[in-house]
C-alpha cells in the first residue's frame, strides 16, 4: 500500500480517469478528481475519492480547484491529467472550430491545469500526462488529435526539466485506442473509422492497462523516470503491418 | 542531365522574415512567380523592388487577414504550384510562468495559422491536380529545446501536420515536405508586439557539428530541391538542415 499519498486526477470524471482513479485509490492513496462529468460520481463515492467539478479552460474553475486543494495540508504526490477529445477527421477537412476545440482539450487544458498545480505538488512529486499511441506514430483520420497529443508529449519533456529541481518528475502515457463509452469527452466523428487491427499481443487496450502504467510513474520504482513516455498499446505501433485496413 | 528550372508560381507565407525573404529571393532567381505576404510593409516593399515578387501585406495571427492573404495571392496568380511557409515567433519562458494569452499566441502563430493557410491550399491542390507544399518547422520539433518550451511545443504539432498532410495528399498527387532548419542566423524574429528581448539570440547559441550556424540560404536551397522533379517521390520528408545538431548528443553545445 501506498501509504495515503495525495494524488489529484484531472479529468478524472471520464471513463478512463475513473479507472486510473480506481486502481490508485486501490493502492491506498487518497484521490481527488477534477473533470466536467459527474456522471461517475457514484462509483466515485464507491471508491472513496473526492470529485472537484470544474472545466479546465475556465479560469476561475482553476481557481477553485486551487482553493479546494489547499484545504487539505500537505500538498499533492501526484498529478495526473488524463483530458482528451478524440476527433475523427482528416486535417484537410478539420474546421476551425473542431480544430480549435480538439487543441484546447488536448494540450491546452493539461498546460493550464499543470500550471496552477505546479506549486501544490511536493518536492519528489510525479506528474503523469495521458497521451496516445498517435504521438509516437499519427493517424491520418485522427489528425488534430494526433497533432495536440504529439505536442502534449513534448510539452511534458520540456516541463521534466523545468521542474527536475524540485525532483518532480513528468512522464506520458501513451495509450492506444481503447474501446470507451461512445461519446466519452469527444467530439461529433466526422468519419467513421475502419475496425481496428487487434494489437500483436491479441486483444485491445484495456483503461486497467493504463492505470497501471501511471501507477508506475507515480511510484518509487520510477524515480528516476522523467521526460519519458511509454506507449501501451499492445504492439500497435511497433512495426508497419501490411494487409491490413487501419494499422 | 538538366538542370530543373523552379515551379511555375509560388506563394510564400512569412515572406518578410529572415528565412521567408531568401526564399522569395531564391524561387525568383529560378524564374517563378511568386507572391509573398508578410506583415512588415517596409520589409515587404523592399522586397518586392528587389525581386519583382509581389508583396501581399497581412497578419497571420487575425484568421481573416490570412484568408484574405490567399485569396489574393490566388487572385494574383491564378494558379499556385508551390506553397511554402515560412513563420515562427519564438518566446523564451518556462513553461510554469507564461501566460495563458501568450502560450495561445505561440500556438497561434507558429502552428494554427500555417494548419489553416495548409488547409486551404491543400483544397486548392486538389482542384487543380496537385501542387507541392513546403512547411519550414525547426529542429525543436525534433528534438525538445528546454528555454523556449511553447515553440517547441507548437513545432513539434507542427510537424506532424505536415506529415499528416502528405499522407493525405499522396492521392492528389500533392507532396507536402518539412524542413527543419536548425540555429539559423539571422533567423525568427520576436513577433509579440514588447517582446522584441524573445527574438532569437544568436550569441547564445554554440556552431552546429558543422563549424557554423545556418544560413537562410541554406533553408531556400532545400526549398527549391523539395519543389523540383527531382523530388517527385518525396513527400512526408522530414529534411534536417542544421548542420548535423539534431541528430546526435554532443557535449558542451547549446540547449
Amino acid at each position: 500500500m501506498n501509504g495515503g499519498r495525495r494524488v489529484l486526477v484531472a479529468g478524472g470524471t471520464s471513463q478512463l480517469g475513473a479507472a486510473i482513479a480506481g486502481r490508485l485509490v486501490g493502492k491506498g492513496d487518497h484521490v481527488t478528481l477534477f473533470g466536467r462529468n459527474s456522471r461517475n460520481s457514484s462509483f466515485v463515492n464507491e471508491i472513496g475519492a473526492t470529485v472537484i467539478e470544474g472545466d479546465a479552460a475556465v479560469a476561475t474553475d482553476r481557481a477553485r480547484l486551487v482553493e479546494q486543494l489547499n484545504v487539505h495540508p500537505g500538498g499533492l504526490h501526484g498529478l495526473v491529467v488524463v483530458f482528451s477529445a478524440v476527433y475523427t477527421a482528416r486535417l484537410s477537412e478539420t474546421t476551425d472550430e473542431a480544430w480549435d476545440a480538439v487543441l484546447e482539450a488536448n494540450i491546452l487544458a493539461p498546460i493550464l491545469v499543470a500550471q496552477v498545480c505546479l506549486p501544490l505538488i511536493n518536492n519528489g512529486g510525479s506528474i503523469v500526462f495521458i497521451g496516445s499511441g498517435t504521438s509516437q506514430w499519427p493517424e491520418m483520420e485522427l489528425g488534430a488529435f494526433s497533432v495536440a497529443k504529439r505536442m502534449l508529449e513534448r510539452m511534458a519533456q520540456v516541463l521534466a526539466m523545468e521542474v527536475a529541481l524540485r525532483d518532480i518528475r513528468v512522464n506520458v502515457v501513451n495509450p492506444g485506442e481503447i474501446d470507451l463509452v461512445v461519446g466519452e469527452a469527444s467530439l461529433p466523428p466526422l468519419r467513421t473509422l475502419a475496425p481496428t487491427a487487434v494489437p500483436p499481443l491479441g486483444r485491445q487496450t484495456e483503461p486497467e492497462d493504463v492505470a497501471a502504467a501511471v501507477e508506475f510513474f507515480l511510484s518509487e520504482g520510477a524515480s528516476f523516470c522523467t521526460g519519458t513516455s511509454l506507449t501501451v498499446d499492445g504492439g500497435t505501433r511497433a512495426a508497419l503491418r501490411s494487409h491490413r485496413v487501419r494499422q | 542531365m538538366t538542370i530543373s528550372s523552379g515551379p511555375k508560381t509560388a506563394f510564400v507565407l512569412g515572406g518578410t522574415g529572415n528565412m521567408g525573404r531568401e526564399i522569395v529571393e531564391h524561387l525568383a532567381l529560378a524564374g517563378t512567380t511568386v507572391v509573398f505576404s508578410g506583415r512588415s510593409q517596409a520589409r515587404g516593399e523592399a522586397l518586392a523592388l528587389r525581386t519583382g515578387a509581389t508583396f501581399v501585406p497581412g497578419d497571420v495571427t487575425d484568421r481573416a487577414s490570412a484568408d484574405a492573404c490567399l485569396q489574393q495571392a490566388l487572385g494574383l496568380l491564378n494558379r499556385i504550384d508551390l506553397f511554402v511557409t515560412a513563420i515562427g515567433m519564438v518566446f523564451v519562458s518556462p513553461i510554469g510562468q507564461t501566460s495563458e494569452a501568450i502560450i495561445r499566441e505561440v500556438i497561434e502563430v507558429n502552428l494554427t495559422s500555417v494548419f489553416r493557410c495548409s488547409r486551404w491550399m491543400f483544397d486548392h491542390f486538389k482542384r487543380n491536380g496537385g501542387g507541392v507544399m513546403v512547411h519550414v518547422v525547426s529542429d525543436a520539433a525534433l528534438r525538445s529545446i528546454h528555454h523556449i518550451p511553447m515553440y517547441t511545443t507548437a513545432k513539434a504539432g507542427l510537424l506532424v501536420m505536415s506529415e499528416l498532410m502528405s499522407a493525405e495528399g499522396a492521392s492528389h498527387s500533392i507532396r507536402v515536405n518539412a524542413i527543419c532548419p536548425g540555429a539559423t542566423v539571422p533567423g525568427v524574429q520576436a513577433t509579440v508586439a514588447g517582446f522584441e528581448h524573445h527574438a532569437e539570440d544568436a550569441s547564445t547559441w554554440g556552431a552546429a557539428p558543422s563549424g557554423r550556424h545556418g544560413h537562410p540560404t541554406d533553408v531556400a536551397k532545400s526549398v527549391l530541391w523539395l519543389a523540383s522533379e527531382d523530388a517527385a517521390h518525396v513527400s512526408g520528408a522530414v529534411l534536417r538542415v542544421d548542420g548535423a545538431a539534431s541528430a546526435a548528443m554532443r557535449g558542451g553545445t547549446r540547449a
